[in-house]
């Protein structure tokens, strides 16, 4: 799976949230998304995957142009809902039921197996959505993300809200289906030890643009001097530059 | 492929139907307002005066034509919603998918349209003409709501200050914080609500007061219509609730009466604002009139009050199809057994206020 994006804008309501932004998806890299809050992230994530409109700019999948057919992003761009948005009548059990294709059982998870032990959500999968922690909903709206095997997942912001352990396992987890299953995954961050210990590659988002791109040479730069790499992100942050 | 988001929105409806009637006695309840429903239904077309189907007709289609409308229009919404934010938005954006959303949609639309139209055929005896009426008015209000633009919604709370806590010494700033974050969604402005509450009213008393000067010389129907009209709109635009906030309100420790006050103080202002313009302009049958304007505005706040003590622990949308099945139930006790409102009222109102109590002591 490769996802070109060209000079991506979006506006929401009377602000340009995503000014032409570009970047590359491909099968088996983890990008990671950085930015301020307000910076454009949810919105260039929601606008990839076909949830909101676009005003400019290309999404080309696999070769073809697919800018105007969202539905086809949407099935290509797995995409964990905000937590907040799950029904919270329905137990997780009853939604995956609903959400999972007729030959994808959520129970038998096969090679989603690791996500699902790191996600652990055995415990509540038959209580109702609305009476479970913030970590809880979170949990099973990351696994929702995966249920129909997209060939991409985007989650924006998966680590809030779970606890020490089920990040770490997770973090483990999302990283050994990008590496076996070929996932193409594109993760909004805040924190720069999953960015530099996880992620491929990254993007930085400043006031709706491209602050900074970072390889993998500079995730191997900041794994050896943490301090410096944060430093350099947040003085990227304080000063986005020009539309890059 | 089976359509996702139907069976999402029927998993949806079925718990909701069973949380709002799911004890042996909410059932009895039900069978016993639709057995009287359907017996005065049956009485009154009974007892018609012949067919009088002009007219009769005219009325349906009168009706049909903005049900199809709003109906069209809260499916779009809806369907929206569902692309953007929700768990089944690969569905909602599938355009067979929601080809099947909208037909189901509109066929239970059609239904509810058909029972009304053979309520009537019956009683003019001209089946084919009604529901053709009906059907081409529900088509065409439909149709018409498809051509129209949805207006965006940007779900951004960034400008909303967070309710402060109601700790002892910052009580009352919490209590007005937390009334500030309840005007916002009635009033649209998360700015400024009190402004904005303010600004409301006085249209509506002005509104209130021209009609009630221009309509002096028009005929009784036409003059309580047009006096009514702009605080029906305004009691409308404030009957919206943010169920997210109010639900979480009891767990924050703000109990009932507060919750309920708070609710209710927009509408209580819009007919502040509309009997004062009334009693002003002083036009003839002005008391009736006042009369109304104070039913109306009545049964929106207890409408309110009831939607915001079921909101805690459940989904917005459980809670209000509770609260307008309710609220059928008691217009129809209200028409046929009087006496026996105020207390079914009353002894409801006591049940919906131990629930939310009990909720306040209670962590999810």
């Amino acid at each position: 799976m490769r996802a070109e994006i060209r000079d991506l804008v979006v506006v929401r309501g009377a602000v340009r949230a995503v000014d032409r932004v570009s970047l590359t998806l491909e099968s088996g890299s983890w990008t990671g998304l950085v930015g301020a809050n307000g910076g454009g992230k949810t919105s260039l994530l929601r606008a990839i995957a076909g949830r909101i409109e676009i005003e400019s700019g290309t999404i080309v999948v696999d070769g073809e142009d697919r800018t105007a057919d969202r539905g086809c992003r949407a099935r290509a761009f797995g995409f964990a809902p905000d937590p907040s948005a799950l029904p919270s009548t329905l137990t997780g059990r009853e939604l995956f039921a609903i959400l999972a294709s007729k030959a994808v059982d959520p129970i038998e998870a096969d090679s989603l197996g690791d996500l699902r032990s790191a996600l652990d959500f055995d415990s509540y999968f038959d209580r109702r959505i609305g009476t479970l922690s913030a970590g809880m909903r979170q949990r099973l709206a990351i696994f929702c993300a995966f249920l129909d095997r997209p060939p991409a997942v985007i989650l924006d912001e998966p680590f809030n809200w779970l606890d020490p352990i089920c990040a770490f396992d997770t973090r483990e987890a999302l990283k050994g289906l990008v590496a076996r299953e070929g996932f193409a995954l594109v993760t909004a961050l805040h924190d720069m030890a999953t960015l530099i210990g996880s992620c491929d590659r990254g993007l930085l988002l400043a006031e709706g643009r491209v602050g900074l791109r970072l390889d993998a040479a500079d995730m191997r730069a900041g794994a050896g001097d943490h301090a410096a790499f944060e430093a350099r992100i947040v003085a990227a942050l304080r000063s986005p530059g020009p539309p890059g | 492929m089976a359509n996702r988001l139907l069976l999402y929105e029927l998993a949806l409806f079925r718990r909701s139907f069973a949380d709002g009637f799911g004890r042996w006695r909410d059932k009895l309840l039900l069978l016993i307002v639709a057995t009287l429903a359907l017996s005065w239904l049956w009485e009154t077309l009974e007892n018609a005066a012949g067919p009088a189907l002009p007219s009769d007709a005219a009325w349906l289609g009168a009706l049909a034509g903005p049900a199809g409308f709003a109906w069209q229009r809260l499916v779009a919404t809806r369907l929206g919603w569902l692309a953007e934010h929700s768990a089944v938005a690969p569905a909602a954006l599938d355009r067979r998918i929601r080809a099947g959303y909208f037909a189901a949609a509109h066929l239970a639309g059609a239904l509810v349209l058909l029972i009304g139209g053979a309520s009537l055929a019956i009683a003019t005896s001209r089946v084919g003409a009604v529901a053709l009426l009906a059907a081409s008015a529900y088509v065409a209000g439909a149709a018409l709501a498809g051509r129209l633009p949805l207006r965006a919604r940007i779900a951004d709370r960034g400008d909303q200050a967070a309710p402060a806590p109601s700790s002892s010494r910052t009580a009352h700033h919490g209590r007005r914080a937390v009334f500030r974050a309840i005007l916002r969604r009635p009033t649209l402005s998360g700015a400024h609500p009190e402004r904005a509450a303010i600004l409301i009213a006085a249209a509506t008393f002005t509104l209130t007061a021209a009609a009630a000067w221009f309509s002096r010389g028009q005929p009784d129907a036409v003059r309580v219509a047009a006096i009514t009209l702009p605080s029906l709109a305004s009691v409308l635009a404030f009957s919206r609730i943010d169920a997210e906030l109010i639900g979480f309100l009891p767990y924050a420790g703000h109990g009932p009466l507060f919750v309920a006050l708070a609710i209710c103080a927009l509408p209580a202002g819009g007919f502040a604002a509309s009997a004062l313009a009334v009693v002003t302009v002083h036009p003839p049958l002005w008391l009736p009139i006042v009369g109304i304007l104070f039913l109306l505005h009545l049964a929106i706040i207890l409408l309110l009050v009831v939607r915001a003590w079921l909101y805690p622990g459940r989904g917005g949308r459980s809670a209000d199809l509770q609260a307008q099945l309710e609220f059928t139930a008691l217009v129809l006790i209200a028409f046929m057994l009087p006496p026996l409102a105020p207390v079914a009222l009353g002894w409801r109102m006591w049940l919906l206020r131990r629930r939310y109590l009990r909720a306040m002591w209670v962590q999810l």
